[in-house]
């Protein structure tokens, strides 16, 4: 990078000393005169019809300023009870059924917390419990219970714009991909491998609750202070579900404690805007942890994955993937579709058959999880690479290596893949960890071995990410954009790319949080789009104040504006730096006055053409991809089951790194947090009740937990069209975890585990199993 | 969530504590560190009108050495037993099993007392208290008593504290001579978690040969287990066979039932790993 | 039926009088009242150290400490860490290390650091771990915390 004053230097975060000293802004900071605080009442049933509400107690209770029921809500003129950005399928409140343990049935808005939860235990609800629709497998099945008799497309999001009112069905969304002849394939092969593989529900757990504070202004405008993702979705969802003019809804997002997709699209924001509007006061509602278990999950994913195999390749892959959506589908339609395609994997297969399935269950939703649901199919298909490469003799690395795509060859969906480092990545992890050095073999009941797993994720597409630059006289620069920093560094991104564009320093840019009345619209942040999208919408905003400054040089000095540079606080002619003026002395030239500012507006669009919705293909399904690998080294104590993980390397393609320590950081945090969930992490119900929903129970990876040693690897392959060749990171580092592990074990022991977590009783059962087995064979050839 | 109102009493003796506890029948129950009680009144899972705050009264939090063993006052915390220079001199392995609990933070406010008193089948301190034969002493309404730590724990939760008695103090005598002591919490899931079982061993040999052997078990039980009739193996090695006689022993006591941290199946698997892991510890002399 | 108390809490070196109900818990006080927007509520049952608080120099979680309890102890919190001009050699091997991303765990864990390095000067790596176990990261900047530990230590000899 030596051409390039701040790109890929690893600059210290924009943010730090107001993290490190705890003067950072957050939603739950923010107080306001007179404010109210919120308490919720929750179904205990899965599946129920509400048959009687009594609340005169409660709302007799002093200080108690309203006692908020779903029918409430429905009869509020213009206002749609129900939202969500696939299917507007989640009720504000519950109206007339609840559809999961946890569905927010009753809100009390009050002077403080205590009074409010005081006033909800003097709420008297009678339900009738319904038929809990709560296996994923039997959730499909014509003849099941329907969680929804009906499926409202919600038409927010391009992507989605296929997403059709459903049929009687649990099944609200379904992704089809059709490629070649596999059952042609599957009978011609020499082998087939069939298995069944399942993922958990789990919690995003970010340290900081939801929280969202509304209040109306002076002018009676809607403002809303949210720790959200999407800024621009939740003015949206808030404008069409309160038929409220956008511009008269203003959302701003200070610094995120954590997101990691939880706090994605509306979550409190309807209730809470509700609230305000009828009480007249300003209201905040911060969820305990308790609740956070009881609002969003990651998606429980059963995946039956059928492989032929000929002449030591593989031939067909058939992929039957099941997504546990919850009660309420959240984005669960576009995770199947977008994780859907890639289900098959990074590899080389000409005969490809998925069908995915986005289906209602009355559990918690479930939304996008870092990773985008593509960690969960990649447990599925790298698990079974392995078992498929060990039963044909071939090394784990070396099946990979013959499989993997090369740059330009076409993925499943047709689509020819560019900027796909995916053998760089897997050569990078075996590499690291020495995959040929001969194993060691300790003493007593230990034994190790070693896994890889490689996988891919493709970036949502189409998206759009739009954005403002404004530079002042005096060469600083304000960036305006909707991208939310929630730790991941997008706003030191940004920064840096503008910086650079303009040719100031680092600490010349300030970056605005989020707020609706000036930042352009962005779709998300999540996905790992931030970095390319709402990179590009900022270099070129630069750039057009970059021409504007140029062309008041080239006037002054009379040169081609083409020969001019931008670098260190000057505009002058490449190559002669004496021939150029300062950035103010331009802005004087062009003004006069002081003070005086410039700005520029762009809107980063990349199209895809639309997967064809019989066979799943087309030409660009996405516009790029996020290349992975993962290789560990594990110890598995035969005593006791349990795994420890000697050496761990997560190794990701990240286009250009902006900031390489920052993408380093992203690809480890994001690999180590996958630990945990490989290990232990999941979520237990008991008849749709949640067993282990708080953290005295749910385990979370510490820094005990950590392995041996390890190290993530940033591997460079630059995207043409990304901000200086740069793509994403925030997710990478999470799709190959799971896999690479359980490969390790089977490594190690010569077992393979197919559900997640991979928990010591499960490894030790499978070893006794193993024993069992082999005892049995051993007393059959002695009677034989 | 927010806990609902109460009232804090703040008697100034055991007295006027036990007094309280009676008075309010019911709606009260002391509260001495104050961890699990104030986070079930936080989640409302419990309510009690009013706590008796056992921090009021002078004189609990000591940890004294005796003529015969070491007596810990019931307000003592955690952090102060796993810290404190008698305990880890002369019966390491109660200052193991206290460091054991949750995280320094709840270690540093959470007492003795109130761990005892909630009778949790799967804490800690237990099986080391009870491997070093431990006594708990008792003021109530009739007065003071003592009893054995194996006489303490009668059910999930249940104690042998009738109504408005305190537990006061815990006596640990000394180990026997030459003996040593060690105590193996497995934890199946993160490295931070509730244990799936605990193991605490207490062995005393001479020339080799089994002097006397003591097992203690958490989690494996609705309360901790102190294994009986192990008085069989004094006087031998502690060879295979014997170690085998005494797992035998050891599942035929224990009842372990299916939780969050293993199955029954698991549970029973992981006793005799620990056990044998427990003995072979402290039979090999590190 | 409400009933306050009137107590004297030491908060950052500062003497301050407030009436609080029995049912308070610290967390609350020192947010609602003190306005330390630092201590955080992550969990609610002492799992996860974002309401850590040093209680004369010793973490505890405040989630679950009942205020009335924190009557004439010293506490401190983030903002009584640094002298209001410089960093506290903490607080900079953070920045510097990068050992910190969303650093809603952050105030926790450096006071946690504080009070472990004021207890054990020089702790081993299984020390380290052993303290900080029950503050968790869901960021998973573990290892950067690790090393600006490392390097917190050997600017505070310096110092």
């Amino acid at each position: 990078m030596a051409d390039f004053a701040v790109i890929g230097q690893s600059v210290y975060r924009k943010d730090a000393n107001s993290k490190v000293t705890g003067q950072v802004l957050h939603v739950g900071n923010i107080e306001m005169p007179a404010m109210l605080h919120v308490a919720v009442l929750r179904s205990p049933y899965a599946h129920a019809r509400i048959r009687r509400i009594e609340k005169s107690k409660a709302e007799a209770l002093n200080s108690v300023a309203i006692v908020l029921t779903g029918a409430e809500v429905a009869q509020m003129p213009g206002v749609d009870p129900y939202f969500g950005p696939a299917f507007r399928d989640q009720p504000i409140l519950a109206v007339d059924k609840v559809c999961f343990v946890g569905d927010p049935v009753i809100a009390v808005a009050a002077k403080d917390r205590r009074t409010a939860e005081d006033a909800l235990q003097l709420v008297e609800v009678d339900y009738e419990p319904l038929p809990a629709i709560l296996d994923l497998l039997e959730a499909v099945k014509p003849e099941s219970p329907l969680v929804h008799e009906q499926h409202r497309p919600a038409k927010a999001f391009a992507d989605l714009a296929h997403v059709k009112a459903g049929q009687k069905s649990n099944i609200c969304y379904q992704f089809k991909l059709r490629r070649g002849d596999v059952d042609k394939a599957f009978a011609a092969a020499d082998r087939v491998f069939e298995d069944t593989f399942s993922s958990p529900p789990a919690q995003h757990l970010p340290m900081e609750p939801h929280v969202t504070l509304v209040y109306l202004d002076e002018n009676q405008r809607i403002n809303v202070w949210t720790a959200s993702q999407t800024p621009s979705y939740v003015r949206t969802e808030l404008s069409n579900t309160f038929g409220i003019p956008m511009n008269r809804i203003r959302v701003r997002i200070p610094y995120l404690g954590g997101g990691y997709g939880a706090k994605l699209y509306a979550k409190l924001e309807p209730l809470v805007t509700a609230l305000a509007l009828i009480t007249k006061k300003p209201v905040r509602y911060a969820l305990t942890r308790e609740e956070e278990f009881l609002t969003i999950t990651k998606h429980k994913v059963i995946t039956k994955i059928k492989t032929a195999v000929k002449n030591g390749v593989i031939t067909a892959r058939k992929c039957e993937v099941f997504w546990d959506t919850g009660a309420y589908a959240e984005i669960g339609p576009r995770v199947v579709h977008k994780s859907g395609y890639t289900s098959a994997g990074p590899y080389r297969i000409p005969n490809v058959w998925i069908d995915s399935y986005c289906v209602y269950t009355n559990h918690v939703p479930a939304g996008a999880f870092r990773g985008f649901g593509v960690p969960q199919v990649i447990w599925a298909y790298d698990s079974q690479m392995d078992i498929v490469a060990r039963a044909i003799g071939a090394d784990p690395v070396e099946f990979r290596l013959r499989h993997a795509l090369n740059e330009g060859e076409a993925f499943a969906t047709g689509t020819p893949v560019k900027s796909f480092g995916i053998k760089e990545a897997i050569r990078q992890a075996s590499k690291a960890i020495e995959w040929s050095k001969p194993r060691i073999a300790p003493a007593g009941s230990k034994r190790r071995g070693k896994g890889i797993a490689a996988g891919v994720k493709a970036v949502l597409t189409p998206s759009i990410s739009g954005a403002i630059v404004m530079m002042s006289a005096d060469g600083t620069v304000n960036v305006l954009s909707s991208t939310v920093e929630m730790g991941q560094g997008s706003e030191t991104m940004m920064g840096q790319i503008v910086a650079e564009e303009l040719g100031v320093s680092f600490d010349q840019v300030h970056v605005v949080q989020p707020d609706t009345d000036i930042t352009p619209y962005d779709t998300i942040t999540a996905g790992s789009r931030s970095t390319y999208h709402m990179g590009n919408a900022v270099r070129a905003a630069a750039g057009k104040i970059k021409a504007e400054l140029f062309q008041v040089v080239a006037k002054k000095l009379e040169v081609n504006p083409d020969d001019l540079v931008a670098q260190r606080g000057r505009i002058f002619v490449r190559g002669t730096e004496e021939r150029g003026m300062t950035i103010s002395e331009a802005f004087l030239a062009k003004f006069g006055s002081l003070g005086t500012t410039l700005t520029g507006e762009a809107i980063c669009q990349p199209e895809a053409i639309p997967t064809d919705p019989e066979t799943g293909q087309s030409e660009k399904c996405t516009e790029y991809w996020f290349p992975s690998a993962t290789t560990a080294e594990v110890e598995v104590d035969t005593d006791t089951g349990q795994v420890k993980i000697l050496q761990f390397y997560s190794v990701g393609d990240t286009g250009t790194a902006i900031n390489p320590k920052h993408c380093e950081q992203q690809l480890l945090g994001s690999a180590i947090t996958h630990l945990g969930l490989t290990l232990f992490e999941e979520m237990i119900f008991d008849e749709g009740q949640l067993v282990n929903g708080s953290l005295l129970d749910y385990q979370v990876a510490s820094i005990k937990d950590l392995p041996d040693s390890f190290r993530s690897i940033v591997v460079e392959v630059p995207h043409e069209t990304g901000p200086f060749g740069a793509k994403g990171v925030g997710e990478t580092g999470a799709l190959t975890v799971s896999a690479a592990i359980a490969n390790a074990i089977q490594d190690a022991i010569g077992v393979r585990i197919h559900e997640l977590p991979i928990t010591p009783e499960k490894v030790l059962r499978a070893l006794t199993q193993k024993k069992e087995k082999a005892a049995l064979e051993r007393s059959n050839e002695n009677d034989a | 969530m927010t806990i609902r109102s109460f009232d804090l009493l703040q008697p100034q003796s055991l007295a006027e504590a036990s007094d309280l506890l009676v008075k309010h029948g019911d709606d009260a129950r002391p509260i001495a560190g104050g961890t699990t009680l104030v986070i079930l009144m936080k989640q409302r899972a419990v309510y009690y009108p009013c706590l008796v705050d056992l921090q009021s009264i002078p004189g609990l939090d000591g940890i004294f050495e005796e003529r015969d063993g070491i007596r810990i006052g019931a307000l003592a915390t955690h952090r102060a037993v796993e810290r404190s220079p008698v305990v880890r001199n002369s019966m390491p392995v109660v200052a193991e099993a206290f460091g054991k609990i949750g995280n320094v933070r709840v270690r540093q406010t959470a007492s003795v007392g109130g761990n005892l008193s909630h009778a949790d089948y799967r804490l800690d301190p237990p099986p080391a208290l009870l491997a070093l034969e431990a006594e708990v002493s008792i003021f109530g309404p009739k007065g003071s008593r003592a009893i054995p730590l194996r006489d303490f724990f009668r059910g999930m939760y249940e104690t042998a504290l009738e109504p408005g008695e305190i537990l006061v103090d815990v006596k640990i005598p000394f180990m026997p001579e030459g003996s040593k002591a060690v105590y193996l919490k497995y934890s199946a899931l993160s490295a931070n978690d509730w244990p799936c079982l605990g193991v605490a061993a207490l062995l005393a040999k001479d020339n080799g040969r089994c002097r006397e052997l003591r097992l203690a078990l958490g989690g494996v039980a609705m309360t901790p287990v102190l294994i009986r009739g192990l008085e069989f193996a004094r006087g031998l090695n502690l060879s295979d066979a014997v170690v085998d006689e005494v797992l035998r022993k050891v599942d035929g006591q224990i009842s372990p039932f299916s939780d969050l941290r293993g199955s029954e199946w698991y549970k029973r698997q992981m006793v005799r790993v620990f056990v044998k892991r427990a003995i072979a510890r402290l039979d090999s002399g590190t | 039926m409400k009933m306050t108390r009137e107590i004297t809490l030491q908060v950052n070196g500062r003497e301050e009088k407030v009436a609080v109900e029995d049912a308070d818990t610290l967390l609350e006080v020192l947010r609602d009242r003190f306005k330390l927007w630092s201590v955080r509520e992550g969990c609610g049952v002492g799992a996860c150290g974002t309401c850590t608080v040093l209680l004369d120099g010793r973490p505890v979680s405040s989630c679950f400490l009942l205020a009335v309890r924190a009557a004439g102890r010293e506490i401190l919190t983030l903002e009584g860490l640094s002298d209001g001009k410089d960093l506290h050699a903490i607080q900079e091997a953070f920045v510097t290390q990068r050992a910190l991303q969303c650093a809603y765990c952050t105030p926790g864990f450096v006071l946690s650091v504080k009070a472990l390095l004021d207890e054990i000067p020089d702790p081993s790596d299984d020390e380290i771990r052993e303290y900080l176990s029950g503050n968790l990261c869901r960021c998973a900047a573990y290892a950067d915390i690790l090393r600006a530990i490392r390097v917190a230590q050997v600017s505070s000899k310096l110092a």
